[in-house]
């Protein structure tokens, strides 16, 4: 195996993209997504995350109990 | 042997963005240890990881050819129709991660983390850190790990083939996750290395006016990274939209092929015996004691079951659709040398632009490693007395 080479070193600015994402909050959920196709161009949001969060869970995902990363922080 | 713990290593990681470590017992990064392979073991992994990729290939342009095998994956409506256009047109994958039980000098694919791989800044980045604080490259070893490198190499290439424009690529996280959000942050650190516009978006906060994706601010989605499992994903409130192919997935939706773990007994079926695979299969197995279940769509650990005398299979499963019935792999276990009882290890063997990058290593108390397991680095050095186990826990 080739020895590695010294990596570039990583350069993220770590307080000004969080600060970014603390602007945004938690989207209506996926129970009041307007069905896609029909929305005559208003916009909705958060038709993604569902399984993760929990709900639409079945023993196919049954990862996606809303547990997982649990003990590992939150972005709130 | 132990690695004496660097002082201030908790505010060092933090500032790299590890900073969901918890404080779980034991911790999910453990600083004091890690595990020593050969280089000749690194090689074993990294050729098992690049052999399983091309059949892994293979086995998708087997099962966009056959509607059978793709109709035993059960996708909504229209996603088989996305899948294989997906795979024809060549859409660009970026990373997965095989999860690897080496013992006995053999190599065996427990799972493939395929679109949505954990572990991506503990890999590329912590376990680096922690080799490079302890100078242990001066001392003759080394880290089977290039996955930075080779993340940015493969992000240049995605610039070429689909962004020369100047687009914006997306990248989306689970909200509720900060690992997610540092893994996400993570990428789109590599993206910009490789000079792409990069942004982050939650994925809550991504709108639809029935058409298109939308940001936040409401700009149009091109080019979409998600770090959500395509699986959920195509089963989801705004899954139709996706079905319009204008937005590039990444990871492109034929990876949802591989992340579901119907890819191990479709793998079993077209390579029966296969030196790199466990038997695995649909059906309740005879004798539950030799096998786990694991659901198909389930992630970190969550549902999978260990038969047992004391537990049999079919207790977990029952009325047991949508398991995958593996046979039980024989993971190495490690004196705890730090204390606490032994540890199974499982080893992650990284795959990007599709080529081997690197290896880490994950353990726990227990055979089934989840989410929440600790995280051990990893050295590489010429040669270890034969007598040691392979590899070797220090």
């Amino acid at each position: 195996m080739p020895r590695r080479s010294v990596r570039v070193q990583r350069c993220l600015v770590l307080p000004s993209s969080l600060a970014v994402s603390l602007l945004y909050s938690a989207g209506p959920g996926p129970g009041t997504a307007l069905p896609p196709g029909g929305a005559g161009g208003a916009v909705v949001r958060g038709g993604f995350g569902s399984i993760a969060d929990g709900q639409d869970a079945t023993r196919e995902t049954n990862g996606g109990t809303g547990d997982l990363g649990k003990g590992k922080g939150v972005v709130t | 042997m132990l690695f004496p713990v660097q002082p201030g290593w908790e505010r060092r990681y933090r500032d790299l963005g590890f900073d969901y470590v918890g404080q779980d017992d034991p911790p999910y990064w453990a600083d004091s240890v890690g595990y020593e392979f050969t280089r000749g073991e690194c090689d074993a992994i990294q050729a098992a990881a690049a052999e399983l990729h091309r059949m892994c290939l293979q086995a998708v342009d087997r099962i966009v050819a056959e509607p059978g095998l793709l109709a035993r994956y059960r996708l909504p409506p229209g996603f088989d129709d996305l899948v294989r256009r997906s795979w024809r047109r060549g859409d660009w994958t970026v990373c997965g991660r095989f999860d690897l039980a080496c013992a006995g000098g053999a190599v065996k694919l427990l799972e493939y983390n395929a679109d949505s791989p954990g572990l991506l800044l503990e890999s590329a980045v912590v376990q680096w850190s922690w080799f490079e604080a302890r100078g242990l490259g001066r001392e003759d070893k080394d880290q089977c790990n290039l996955l930075h490198e080779k993340l940015v190499a493969s992000w240049r290439g995605f610039h070429r083939w689909k962004l020369p424009g100047g687009e914006r690529l997306h990248l989306a996280f689970w909200d509720r996750s900060l690992e997610d959000y540092r893994t996400c942050e993570y990428l789109a650190d590599t993206a910009r290395q490789a000079g792409l516009e990069a942004t982050l978006v939650p994925l809550a906060r991504i709108g639809t006016d029935g058409d298109a994706l939308l940001d936040p601010e409401d700009r149009r989605i091109t080019h979409l990274f998600m770090f959500y499992p395509l699986g959920w994903l195509f089963r989801e409130a705004f899954a139709p939209v996706l079905l319009k192919d204008r937005c590039l997935l990444l990871e492109p939706p034929w990876k949802c092929l591989l992340s579901d773990k119907r890819i191990l007994e479709i793998l079993w079926e077209l390579f029966p015996g296969h030196r790199l695979l466990l038997e695995a299969t649909r059906d309740r197995p005879a004798d539950p004691g030799g096998y786990m279940a694991k659901p198909y769509l389930g992630h970190g650990g969550a549902g999978v079951a260990v038969g047992s005398a004391a537990q049999p299979l079919h207790l977990a499963g029952a009325g047991a659709d949508g398991l995958v019935y593996q046979r039980r792999a024989d993971l190495p276990v490690f004196q705890a040398l730090e204390g606490g009882p032994p540890r199974y290890l499982v080893v992650g063997a990284w795959v990007v632009g599709g080529e081997p990058a690197g290896i880490c290593c994950r353990e726990d108390t227990v055979p089934v490693m989840t989410d929440r397991s600790p995280v051990v680095a990893h050295t590489c050095a010429d040669d270890r007395p034969a007598t040691a186990p392979w590899p070797g826990r220090r």
